[in-house]
C-alpha cells in the first residue's frame, strides 16, 4: 500500500512551487529585456518557462490527487484546520488576497528595479502567492472530494435555518411574542432616553428589565411543576393532572402533553387491570360450575364408601375416587383463590401485626403434622416482639402455605429450621428444609416455584396444586413485603421480609 | 324433624337426603326458590337447606322472603365460597353458609347443631352467675360443664380454663404470653407453641370445623378471642 508521507507530500509542494518561482522570475526576465529593449536572439528563458511551468502543473495534479488523503487504498478524507472555515468564506477572503496582490503588482510594474532586485521580489511575491493559493487550493480540493463543499459552507447554513424558521414559523411567533413586546419597550425606552425624556425613557429599560425578571420566575415554576409531574408518572401515581389554567404558552402545550401521556398511560393500565380482573371472573365463574358436579361426586364416592363393598378392587377403586375427588377440590378452591389474588382483587385489612405471636400461633397449628412425618421443627425467634404493617388473615395464609409446603416436601426424619431477626429494618422470616426429592432448577440455579403450577418436581402425581408459592408470594407482595425462594442442592430457603413497624 | 332441601342439581339433593335420612330427619325436596316457598306453606319445616344459584328465584332471595314470616334455621349451600358472599348470605338472615363440595359429616354437624339451638336455646333459663354462653357455646362453671348447642364436650383442664378465661371475656383479645400468664400464674419468659396447641384442640372439640371456627377465632399475629354473641 502506497503511503503519503507528509514529508512526501512537502517534498512534492516544495518542488512545485520552484518551478512556479522559476517560470514567474524567466517570464518576468523575459519582460524586463523586452522594456530595455534588448533582443538578444539566443534567449532561452521561452523554453525554460514552458518546461518549469509544465513540471508545475503535473506536481500541481499530483498534490490534487493525494489530497486528504494518508495512503491509496484509504478511502477516508483527512480534513486540516482551514476545512473548518466555510467555502464561501474562504472564497471571499482569497478573492480579497488575490485582489491585494494585484494592487501590489501593479505598483512594482511602475517602479525600475534593478534585474537582481526585480528577480528577488517577483520570486518572494510567487512563493507567498502561490502558498496561499495551494492552502485555498488544496482545500477546495478535499472538501470536493469529501463532498463537504457546499455543506460546508454559510449561505448552505443560513440557506438550513430560514428552512427551519418558515417550518415553525407559527409556533416562534406565537412564544416569541412576550419577548417581542420587551424588546419594543426597550426600543422605545432607548429612543424616549435620547430625545430627551430620559427619566421615562430608563423608566421603560427597568420596566422591561423587571418584566423579564417575572417572566422568567414564572417560566421556571412552570417547568418545575412539569417535572414534578413527569416524575410522578415515572413513579406510577397515573391519577393527578397538571390543571391547564395554570400555564401559558408554551407550557400549557407541554402540560396538555404531559397529561396526555398520563391519560393514555392510566388507561392501559386500567385495560390490563381490568383483563387481569375478567380472567379471575372466568376462574372464579368456571369453578363454580366445576363445583357443582364435583359435590356429587364427592357426596357418592362417600356414600359408595359406605356401602361396605366386601371386593377388595372395589374398595381399592373407591378410595382412588375420594382421593383424587378431593385433589380436584383442593385444585379448584387453589385456583380461584391464586387467580384473585394475582388479579389484585383482595381486600386488605392492615394492623400492626407481631410477627413473633403469629409464628407462634402457626407452629401450634402444624406441630402434629410435622411430628406425623418425623420432621422436628427448629425455631430461633426472639422474645420481644417484632411488628410489622400486614393483614394478619393474610400473611397466616402465606406462612401457612410455607409450612404445609415444608410438611409435604420435606424429608422424613430430617429437622425444618424457622427463623425470624431483624436486618436492615426489616423483619425476616425463613423457613428452610431439606427437600425430599431433587428440585428441578433450570440452568442458572433461578427457578420459578412461584409461578403458577409450578412444583419442584416434573410429575404431578404427589399431592398439591402447585399454586400454594404462588398464593404466598402475591399475598406477601400485595401487602407491601418481599419474597424470595432460594435452592441451594437440596436445601430449600423461603424467605419472607417486612419493613418494620414503629 | 323435617328439613326442606333444595337445589338445582337433584343428585345433590338426593345425597343430602340420603345422609340426613340416616340420622332420622324427615325430607322434603324442592328444586328451584319458589318451589321452596310454597313447600313451606303447605308443610311445618323445621330447617331449610338452600343453594344460591337457582333457576326462577335464588336462594338469597328465597332466604329474605322467608325470614319475612318464619324464623327457622336456614343454612344457605353454595359454590360461591368468596368472604363477600358468605357475608350476603349471613346479612340476608341466614344461620350459616356451606360451601360446595362439602364434607357430608360436616354438613349433617351443622344441621345437627342448628336444629339444637333452634329447639334447646329458646326454652332454655338456667340463669345462674355461674353459667357463660357465647352463642352456641355454653359453660357451666359449678360443674364444670362445657356444651356446644347442648352437646357436652370433654376438655383437659387447662383447655378447660383457657376457654373459660376467653368466654368470660367475650370480644377481647388475648395474646399467647396473656394466656399463659392467666392459667399457668407465672410470668411468660421465652413463650413457645403451647398455648397455641391447646387452642387447636380447644377448637377441633368445639368447632364442626376447626379451619373455620364459629366460636374461637384467630387474630392472626395478635392472639385468640371468643366472638362476641349477639
Amino acid at each position: 500500500m502506497k503511503q503519503y508521507t507528509i514529508g512526501k507530500k512537502m517534498a512534492v509542494l516544495v518542488l512545485h512551487q520552484l518551478f512556479m518561482i522559476l517560470t514567474m522570475a524567466s517570464v518576468y526576465y523575459s519582460g524586463y529585456l523586452f522594456q530595455m529593449h534588448i533582443f538578444p536572439g539566443s534567449d532561452k528563458s521561452g523554453i525554460l518557462t514552458v518546461i518549469s511551468f509544465v513540471g508545475s502543473l503535473v506536481l500541481l495534479a499530483y498534490l490534487t490527487s493525494v489530497a486528504g488523503r494518508k495512503a491509496e487504498d484509504d478511502p477516508v478524507i483527512y480534513y486540516s484546520i482551514i476545512d473548518k472555515i466555510d467555502s464561501d468564506v474562504l472564497l471571499l477572503l482569497f478573492i480579497l488576497f488575490v485582489y491585494g496582490i494585484a494592487v501590489l503588482m501593479h505598483g512594482i510594474d511602475r517602479c525600475r528595479f534593478e534585474i537582481s532586485g526585480l528577480m528577488v521580489a517577483v520570486g518572494t511575491l510567487t512563493y507567498i502567492i502561490d502558498a496561499v493559493f495551494l492552502i485555498f487550493y488544496m482545500s477546495i480540493v478535499r472538501r470536493i472530494k469529501g463532498n463537504i463543499l457546499w455543506t460546508q459552507s454559510l449561505i448552505y447554513k443560513g440557506y438550513r435555518l430560514i428552512l427551519e424558521l418558515a417550518d415553525q414559523r407559527v409556533s416562534i411567533l406565537k412564544y416569541s411574542s412576550r419577548r417581542i413586546y420587551n424588546v419594543l419597550f426597550l426600543i422605545a425606552g432607548v429612543i424616549l432616553y435620547f430625545k430627551g425624556f430620559d427619566k421615562i425613557g430608563i423608566g421603560f429599560i427597568v420596566l422591561v428589565c423587571v418584566m423579564n425578571v417575572f417572566q422568567n420566575m414564572k417560566r421556571t415554576s412552570d417547568q418545575v411543576k412539569i417535572h414534578d409531574a413527569v416524575k410522578e408518572i415515572a413513579a406510577g401515581a397515573l391519577d393527578t393532572r397538571l390543571n391547564l389554567d395554570d400555564f401559558k404558552g408554551q407550557e400549557r402545550e407541554i402540560a396538555q402533553s404531559v397529561n396526555n401521556i398520563r391519560e393514555g398511560l392510566s388507561e392501559a393500565v386500567n385495560e390490563s387491570i381490568r383483563n387481569e380482573r375478567m380472567k379471575a371472573d372466568l376462574i372464579t365463574n368456571v369453578s363454580h360450575d366445576i363445583k357443582t358436579p364435583l359435590t356429587s361426586i364427592v357426596n357418592y364416592v362417600d356414600l359408595l364408601k359406605r356401602e361396605n363393598l366386601q371386593n377388595d378392587n372395589a374398595r381399592y377403586y373407591i378410595r382412588v375416587l375420594d382421593e383424587k375427588s378431593q385433589r380436584l377440590k383442593q385444585l379448584t378452591e387453589d385456583l380461584v383463590e391464586a387467580s384473585r389474588i394475582s388479579s389484585g382483587n383482595v381486600n386488605l385489612d392492615m394492623q400492626k401485626i407481631d410477627l413473633v405471636e403469629l409464628l407462634y400461633q402457626t407452629g401450634g397449628e402444624f406441630n402434629e403434622r410435622f411430628e406425623a412425618r418425623n420432621l422436628t421443627i427448629v425455631t430461633k425467634i426472639p422474645n420481644q416482639s417484632i411488628f410489622i404493617w400486614a393483614d394478619g388473615r393474610h400473611l397466616y395464609r402465606a406462612i401457612e402455605n410455607l409450612y404445609t409446603n415444608a410438611s409435604k416436601y420435606a424429608l422424613e426424619k430430617t429437622r425444618v429450621y424457622v427463623e425470624l431477626y431483624m436486618e436492615d429494618g426489616e423483619a425476616v422470616f425463613s423457613i428452610k428444609n431439606i427437600s425430599k426429592k431433587p428440585v428441578e432448577t433450570d440452568e442458572g440455579g433461578r427457578n420459578d416455584l412461584t409461578e403458577r403450577f409450578v412444583r419442584g418436581e416434573s410429575s404431578r402425581t404427589t399431592e398439591g396444586s402447585g399454586l400454594g408459592l404462588s398464593i404466598a408470594k402475591n399475598l406477601t407482595v400485595l401487602m407491601g413485603g418481599k419474597f424470595d425462594i432460594s435452592v441451594d442442592g437440596d436445601l430449600f430457603i423461603a424467605t419472607i421480609r417486612f419493613p418494620e413497624s414503629a | 324433624m323435617t328439613i326442606l332441601v333444595c337445589d338445582d342439581d337433584r343428585e345433590i339433593v338426593e345425597a343430602i337426603e340420603i345422609y340426613l335420612a340416616q340420622e332420622g330427619y324427615e325430607i322434603l325436596k324442592a328444586y328451584d326458590g319458589e318451589e321452596a316457598l310454597s313447600m313451606m306453606k303447605s308443610n311445618k319445616v323445621d330447617l331449610l337447606i338452600i343453594d344460591v344459584m337457582m333457576p326462577k328465584l335464588d336462594g338469597i332471595r328465597a332466604t329474605l322472603k322467608i325470614r319475612e314470616e318464619s324464623s327457622i334455621p336456614i343454612i344457605i349451600l353454595s359454590a360461591k365460597t368468596e368472604d363477600a358472599d358468605k357475608i350476603l348470605g349471613l346479612n340476608v338472615g341466614a344461620d350459616d353458609y356451606v360451601t360446595k363440595p362439602f364434607n357430608p359429616l360436616e354438613l349433617v354437624a351443622r344441621v345437627k347443631s342448628q336444629i339444637r339451638r333452634y329447639t334447646t336455646l329458646s326454652s332454655s333459663g338456667e340463669a345462674s352467675d355461674a353459667v357463660y354462653e357465647a352463642g352456641g357455646l355454653v359453660i357451666n362453671d359449678d360443674l364444670k360443664k362445657v356444651t356446644v348447642d347442648g352437646e357436652e364436650v370433654k376438655l383437659t383442664p387447662i383447655e378447660y380454663n383457657i376457654l373459660l378465661l376467653l368466654v368470660k371475656n367475650q370480644g377481647k383479645v388475648f395474646s399467647i404470653s396473656q394466656i399463659y400468664e392467666n392459667i399457668w400464674n407465672e410470668e411468660a419468659v421465652g413463650v413457645d407453641n403451647t398455648v397455641a396447641v391447646h387452642i387447636r384442640h380447644i377448637r377441633e372439640k368445639i368447632e364442626i370445623n376447626p379451619k373455620e371456627p364459629r366460636y374461637l377465632k384467630v387474630v392472626w399475629g395478635v392472639g385468640y378471642k371468643i366472638e362476641k354473641s349477639n
